[in-house]
This record gives structure tokens, sequence and C-alpha cells, in this order.
């Protein structure tokens, strides 16, 4: 029963990690290049792993357009856990997270578009890696949105589909979710692009947070509460 | 011990255990403190490679107001405590004042914070003077975006006291909104001496 659904979520765990696999595997970007390098340092990176960067873009291309299907799950779940009829946060989360798989699979692009010519002026992939890191953080602001609303439809939701304690641990994600785009600010220290607040944190609390979502989803159909809240 | 105590103590025993709020908003409230947890252990490992500078720069800050600050949370978070004995003993409109005076206070603190920042860049001070001040700058505007997520909080907490819902259910969202409060009063305190005091 609901496999077409139970696919969309599964979507998300193997999206996050084919994105991984492609960003750590295979171009080698964990942890991330710190924003202190240099221009010749940059374009030496993008040279060494030119064809490495490119298959991992390819990965996180996929691996990003496979939260778009586990985004339509998450909205399909909020459905039914709004009670309200015009559906607010439902459409809120839907609208935010197809920025963010815009944010991440432009990122990826962005990463195979520099190291697509590594041979160019220097300055050239300096700029474009700059552009690539900072495409990924602006995943940050509607990620904080998109959490707050599915924080919200799980605490709004009278049958309790998802555990009320997963509302409130969205809603503590945005929290974390929210001091990474500060990454745009610095070049150094815990607040830049690869430092403990913009990238750590974020990165390891998204993985976590997803899958256990997933997880959630995915024991609501087995234990028969998402049929009867269809029935209803 | 306690033996022949045990009957009498019984219904003071239940009060006492009493979890205010309901358990999820503990599990949000845990959260964010281990998150300024981590601020606060990142902070001193950074500054512990540089205490020269981190002291030097602490002299710029202004105590005064943020003593200031902290005065005000600390009547703000007061006037909540205040607001939901009124409620529990069915004063309403008690309970609302104080509510309406505790976000009153809220906001007192983002103008005296907005006082402080724009002092410090009319001194020419931003988040890129060095690292004390990315530090002083990021972590007193995360913290300014909870209380600013707190008076909304207060808001919702305003509408509840006079809601329709059973007295209860009532109480169990303005005791979880209540530590919400207390969190971003304490978070501030634990700040306050972190960048303005600790020497």
């Amino acid at each position: 029963m609901h496999r077409g659904l139970k696919l969309c979520i599964w979507s998300g765990p193997a999206g996050f990690g084919l994105f991984g696999i492609g960003l750590i595997a295979f171009a080698h970007f964990l942890p991330p290049p710190p924003p202190t390098l240099g221009m010749d340092q940059v374009a030496e990176l993008y040279r060494n792993n030119a064809l490495g960067i490119r298959l991992g873009a390819i990965l996180m291309m996929f691996g990003a357009s496979m939260f778009g299907p586990f985004f339509a799950a998450t909205s399909a779940f909020m459905w039914r856990m709004e009670p309200r009829a015009e559906k607010p946060y439902t459409w809120t989360q839907a609208m935010n997270g197809t920025v963010i798989v815009a944010c991440f699979f432009l990122g990826g692009l962005l990463l195979a578009i520099t190291a697509y010519r590594p041979d160019r002026a220097p300055e050239l992939t300096y700029l474009m890696n700059d552009i690539s890191w900072i495409v990924f953080i602006l995943a940050a602001p509607p990620a904080v949105f998109q959490s707050v609303a599915i924080g919200l439809a799980v605490l709004a939701d009278p049958n309790k589909l998802l555990p009320r304690w997963m509302g409130y641990f969205t809603l503590w994600v945005a929290v974390i979710f929210a001091p990474v785009i500060l990454g745009v600010l610095f070049k150094s220290g815990p607040f830049a692009w690869n430092g403990l607040f913009s990238f750590w944190l974020g990165a390891g609390i998204v993985g976590v947070w997803a899958n256990i979502l997933a997880f959630q989803m995915l024991g609501a159909i087995k234990s028969g509460r998402w049929t009867q809240v269809l029935e209803q | 011990m306690h033996g022949s105590h045990t009957e009498a103590a019984r219904p003071q025993v239940s009060r006492q255990r009493h979890m205010p709020g309901e358990e999820g908003v503990w599990l949000f409230i845990f959260g964010d403190m281990l998150f300024f947890a981590v601020f606060f252990v990142t902070f001193n490992y950074y500054r512990a490679h540089d205490v020269a500078l981190y002291t030097r720069s602490q002299l710029q800050l202004n105590q005064a107001l943020g003593l200031a600050n902290t005065l005000i949370l600390l009547t703000s978070s007061w006037c909540v405590v205040q607001s939901l004995r009124a409620f529990r003993s069915e004063r309403i409109a008690t309970s609302k004042y104080l509510l309406a005076g505790a976000g009153v206070l809220g906001m007192a603190f983002i103008v005296s914070k907005a006082i402080e920042w724009s002092d410090k860049f009319r001194h020419g001070i931003t988040v890129e003077t060095n690292e004390f001040f990315m530090f002083y700058f990021m972590f007193t505007g995360i913290h300014l975006i909870h209380v600013i997520i707190g008076l909304g909080v207060l808001a919702y907490l305003y509408r509840t006291v006079g809601a329709r819902s059973s007295h209860a259910a009532r109480l169990v969202t303005l005791e979880g909104g209540a530590a919400f409060w207390h969190l971003v009063d304490m978070l501030w305190v634990v700040l306050f001496a972190l960048l303005y005091l600790m020497r």
C-alpha cells in the first residue's frame, strides 16, 4: 500500500546519500576548501581533481533532485496534518523546499562549470568557487522557514500523525539552520563556510533530521495511522 | 525515615514533580541550551589563543548597558512568573496585564540592543573589527532573534490566556511558553557574563 508515497520518502535518505558521495568521495570537498585559500591554491585544487569534481557534481545534482520527491511526500503528510483548509504550512514547505532543491542543484552545477575548464584564468576559478559555496549556504534561509512550517504543522495536527516531540525538534533544527547563512560575512573562524556553525552543525543536523523525518513518515504508513487519517 | 509522613506528603510530592508545559517544549529548550553551550565552548576555545585581544576588546563594551539589559530581562521573566500565578488563581485580567508588561520589557531590550549596536557602529566597530567582536555581534544577534521569537510567543500566550479552551489546556501552553521566555532570559545572563564580565 502507498507504494508511490513510500518511494518518494525513500528518495530523501537516498538523495542525501548520493549528494554526500558526490561531495565527499568524488569531489573531495569534505572538509570544504577554506575561504582563506589564495587564488592560485583554489585554481590548483580544481586542476588536480577536475574530473572528480565534475563526476561528483553530477551525483550532487541527482541527489539534490531527489530531495524534490521527499519534500513532495512531506507536503502530502502535512496536508493531512494541518487542520486548516487553506494548508498554509504545507504550501510554505513546498515552496521553500523547491528553493532548497534549487540551491543544492545550482551549487553542484556551479562546481561542474568551475571544473569544466580548470585551465581558465585563476581569477575566474577563484570567483566561481566563491559563488558555488555561497549558493550552497544560500539554502539556509528557506530551510529555516521550511522547518518552522513542518514543526508548526506537526504541532497543529489533531491526529498526531507524527509525534509531537518531532514538531519541537524540527523547530530547534530551524534554529541550527539560521546561522549557516552567516558564512557570507566571514572568511575564517566558526562562522565561515567551512566552520562549525556555517557548515558542520548545519550539515550534520540536516542529515540526522531528514532521516528521522523519513523513518517517522514510513512508520506512520506501516502502523496504519496514515490509512486511518486518509479515511477520516 | 519519612514513613509516617508519606500519606500527608503525597499530594505535595506530586506537585513538586509536576513538569511545566509539554515534554516536547523541554526538548526544544535543552536543544537550544546545547546549541548555546557549543557557542560558549567555541568562544572560550578561540579566546584561549589570544586572551589579551579579548580582554582589550571587552573594555570597549558598555557594561552599564549590559547590566541594564540583564535587569530588563530578569524583570520581564518575573512578570511572566507573576502572570502565571495570576492565571492559576483565575485572575485573567491581571495575568494579561503582566504578560503585556513582559512584552513591553522585551521590546525595551531590543531598543537597548539597537542603541548599543549603533553606538559600536559609530565608533567604527563592526563584525570585522576582530574575533572578539565577531563573537559579540553574532552571539548577541542570534540571542536577539530569540528575543524576537520570544515576543511572538508572549503574544500567543496573551491570546491563549483569554481563549475559550479549558483552564488546564491553557495552563500547559502558558507554562511551555513561559519556559521559553525564561530560557531567553537565562541565555542572556550567561552571554552577559561571558562577553561583558569574564576576565
